[in-house]
């Protein structure tokens, strides 16, 4: 019997798309924005991305989170946008319950009104509370633990040198959201509370 | 009545006729074919089955690595998927990430992963069965998983299907030798069936002979009987001739009546005796039966030996061939006789034995003289065919052959007691029967007629048809006579005014009796007819065309008795 825990000569193809796909966006979009993300390597902002995409199936938003006017699903950027276009090719094409995925570039202002998953990036701004917008409405709140705001439902952390996430249940119940127990058991730590 | 055994007998030579070993080696190939069928059928529902068992395994599988697919949590997935390997079955698995990209699994060589998920969808080899299944979570797909079990081994599903090939082998084995076995009992049962015909006809024969001899034992003593009867009754005619005293007419009268009765009694005895005819075991009264044998049993002993009867009234009736125990006991009193070379007494004794637990109710006649006795040697000799002491020419040996055959065929036994020098006891033990004892004929008083019947009265003989015009006349019928069947008909053509024909049965002309009974019912089927005649023969084919028929000698009682009934069934007829 032979394991394969996907041979070392994939898992670098695997490793190696993500580079292919970040040196497109870079190509197509444009240089990611300057600032505090470059403390982020680039493979990293793309496994972010594609991960923020990802949550999404494993969470149950309340049905009152859709609206009837807007028929898309959206993913909010507040702050500095570390993704660049990266985001936009994870969700091109995509649909999420039904809806096509759209990512959308929220000022401060504007707040978590109409989305389903805010990302707050890190910002300079001292008012800076991205996730106060978003108190009591339905929407899940991502940030990175190392360079974003606290207090997002989702925290993604780094982990022997790997994305993994962190998860704040209570907060996101509190919202009614439910979060799948798959994703639960793949989260390093979970808050129950 | 015979078609019914008929219609049995062809719906089995139908299934007899299929029983062949062609039809049998069919039937057993069309098992194997049947098993043959039945286990390619449980073939593809185990491979059915088992695609249905792959598939949910994969599912589950899906579901679960759902999450570590698509975070790219690769020792989750791992452990997922090593879980798998607890089954031998499964020879590879893998996931796919979203892009079709080989994330993790495990194989078994010779197997080789597929590289991309695409290529997973094409690959199945023939003793496996490999089954691709989404990764989804809500809507969207994250992946998809290959799974790839192997099917039985060749060796396993033959084993499986071992107890079927047994027994659709042995079914068809069985089925092959039984009809062999049978169609060799069909021949062996013809074979059979042909010598038993042939032993019934050599027993038939046997026992007509059996007869014969009885016979010949009688004729003499009959013959000179007759003389005696005969010389009665012309003596007597002679006398009447020369006297006038009414008293003393009245007495010859009464002789020769009895004389001719007697006679009459005889003849309709012997005829009774010799009549070829089957076994035909009747429920009859033993007492009667006996001692109607008077006559026949005073003449053809002799003067020389008297005969006794201690015949109670209350014996029970017994289911024999009433015909062949008058033989039998004939056969047993002439042997009673020739072993009293100086006359004495038979006793012919009966009573009836009760049944215990190891025998039924029986019945039992013994016949016993006081002659010279047998030899105990030679008591188990006496009843084999052609046995005998008598000299040649006296004896054939079958008469207590055909008292033994009697006895066996009637389901009874036959007991010898002897002493030598003091006499023989043979004893003849029958089995009761429950059914009441047919009634014997009775005598009646001539019935007269009413009205003024006609009868046409068909007889040749002279004297005949004088006397029984007579006993018509006497009997207040109107009689008119012809001479033979064709004047009879010619007669009848010109008016049929006559209520019953009665004719003799072997006549001059062309038109015998039977033919004008048969034409008769043919022309004029209201009209009745009834038949004469004194040849046993003759009357046995007037009984299976179901004309009455009258026995000659016969008395003006019977004459009477007989008119009435034909003459209320042509009424009946009529109505």
């Amino acid at each position: 019997m032979h394991d394969l825990t996907a041979p070392l000569c994939k898992r670098r193809t695997r490793r190696l798309r993500w580079a292919a796909l970040l040196a497109l966006s870079v190509l197509a979009g444009g240089a990611p924005a300057a600032g505090p993300t470059n403390s982020l390597s680039t493979l990293e902002r793309a496994i972010q991305a594609n991960f923020l995409f990802k949550f999404a199936p494993f969470v149950e938003w309340p049905p009152g989170a859709f609206s009837a006017t807007d028929r898309n699903f959206i993913i909010c950027v507040v702050g500095d946008d570390p993704f660049g276009t990266l985001l936009k090719d994870v969700v091109r094409g995509q649909k999420m319950v039904g809806r096509p995925v759209v990512v959308r570039r929220a000022g401060n202002e504007t707040g978590a009104a109409g989305c389903h998953i805010l990302f707050a990036g890190p910002s300079a701004d001292p008012g800076y509370a991205p996730f106060a917008t978003a108190d009591g409405q339905p929407v899940l709140t991502v940030a990175d633990k190392g360079a974003g705001p606290s207090g997002a439902m989702i925290e993604f952390v780094r982990q022997s040198g790997r994305v993994r996430f962190q998860i704040d249940d209570g907060t996101a119940r509190a919202h009614g959201l439910k979060i799948s127990s798959k994703l639960l058991g793949l989260a390093i730590a979970v808050d129950r509370k | 009545m015979k078609q019914v055994p008929q219609s049995r007998l062809s719906l089995g030579n139908v299934i007899a006729q299929m029983a062949t070993p062609l039809s049998a080696v069919l039937i057993a190939l069309m098992l194997l074919a049947a098993g043959l069928a039945a286990t390619f059928q449980l073939e593809q529902l185990a491979r059915i089955e088992k695609l249905r068992q792959t598939t949910a395994q994969a599912q589950i599988l899906a579901s679960g690595i759902a999450a570590p697919l698509a975070f790219d949590d690769e020792a989750a997935l791992q452990e997922y998927l090593n879980a798998l390997k607890a089954d031998p079955q499964i020879v590879a698995v893998a996931a796919y990430d979203g892009q079709g990209d080989f994330a993790a699994g495990f194989v078994r060589p010779p197997i080789k992963l597929p590289e991309r998920a695409e290529e997973a969808r094409r690959e199945a080899p023939p003793s496996a069965l490999a089954v691709t299944v989404p990764v989804k979570q809500g809507s969207t797909q994250l992946g998809s998983v290959y799974l790839m079990s192997t099917l039985d081994s060749l060796s396993r599903r033959l084993t499986r299907y071992l107890g079927i090939a047994v027994i659709v082998i042995a079914a068809s084995v069985l089925i092959v030798m039984l009809t062999a076995s049978y169609s060799s009992l069909r021949r062996a049962h013809q074979t059979l069936q042909a010598e038993i015909a042939g032993r019934q006809q050599a027993e038939e024969a046997l026992r007509q002979s059996q007869k014969m001899e009885a016979m010949g034992q009688l004729t003499g003593g009959v013959a000179h009987d007759f003389n005696n009867l005969l010389m009665v009754a012309s003596g007597g005619l002679d006398l009447m001739e020369r006297t006038s005293d009414p008293a003393k007419q009245e007495k010859l009268k009464a002789g020769i009546r009895q004389a001719v009765d007697r006679g009459a009694k005889l003849t309709r005895q012997l005829l009774a005796f010799s009549r070829r005819t089957p076994l035909n075991p009747e429920v009859i009264d033993l007492r009667e039966r006996i001692r109607g044998m008077d006559a026949l049993l005073e003449r053809s002993l002799g003067e020389s030996i008297e005969v006794a009867m201690h015949l109670p009234a209350d014996l029970w009736p017994v289911e024999v061939d009433a015909s062949e125990l008058e033989v039998a006991i004939l056969n047993i009193a002439l042997n009673a006789r020739d072993a009293m070379r100086r006359g004495g007494t038979i006793v012919i004794e009966s009573a009836n034995l009760p049944g215990n637990d190891d025998r039924p109710d029986q019945v039992q006649i013994a016949v016993t003289d006081s002659g010279a006795g047998i030899a105990p040697d030679l008591v188990n000799k006496i009843f084999e065919p052609f046995y005998t002491t008598k000299e040649v020419g006296q004896g054939t040996g079958l008469g207590l052959s055909q008292v033994y055959g009697f006895v066996r065929a009637s389901g009874g036994k036959v007991l010898v007691d002897s002493i030598v020098g003091q006499g023989t006891t043979i004893t003849l033990q029958l089995p009761r029967s429950l059914l009441p004892a047919k009634a014997g004929d009775r005598l009646t008083e001539p019935v007269s007629a009413f009205g003024k019947p006609r009868i046409l009265l068909v007889e040749d003989d002279d004297t005949v048809a004088d006397t029984v015009g007579g006993m018509l006349m006497a009997l207040g019928y109107e009689a008119e006579r012809v001479d033979n069947g064709d004047e009879a008909l010619r007669r009848l053509e010109g008016n049929v005014d006559f209520s019953l024909i009665l004719s003799d049965m072997i006549m001059p002309g062309e038109v015998s009796g039977m033919d004008l009974a048969l034409k008769i019912r043919q022309l004029w089927p209201h009209l009745g007819t009834m038949l004469m005649t004194g040849y046993s023969a003759a009357a046995a084919s007037a009984a299976k065309e179901g004309i009455p028929l009258l026995a000659k000698p016969f008395t003006i009682q019977d004459l009477s008795v007989q008119l009435m009934a034909a003459l209320d069934r042509s009424g009946s007829g009529k109505a």
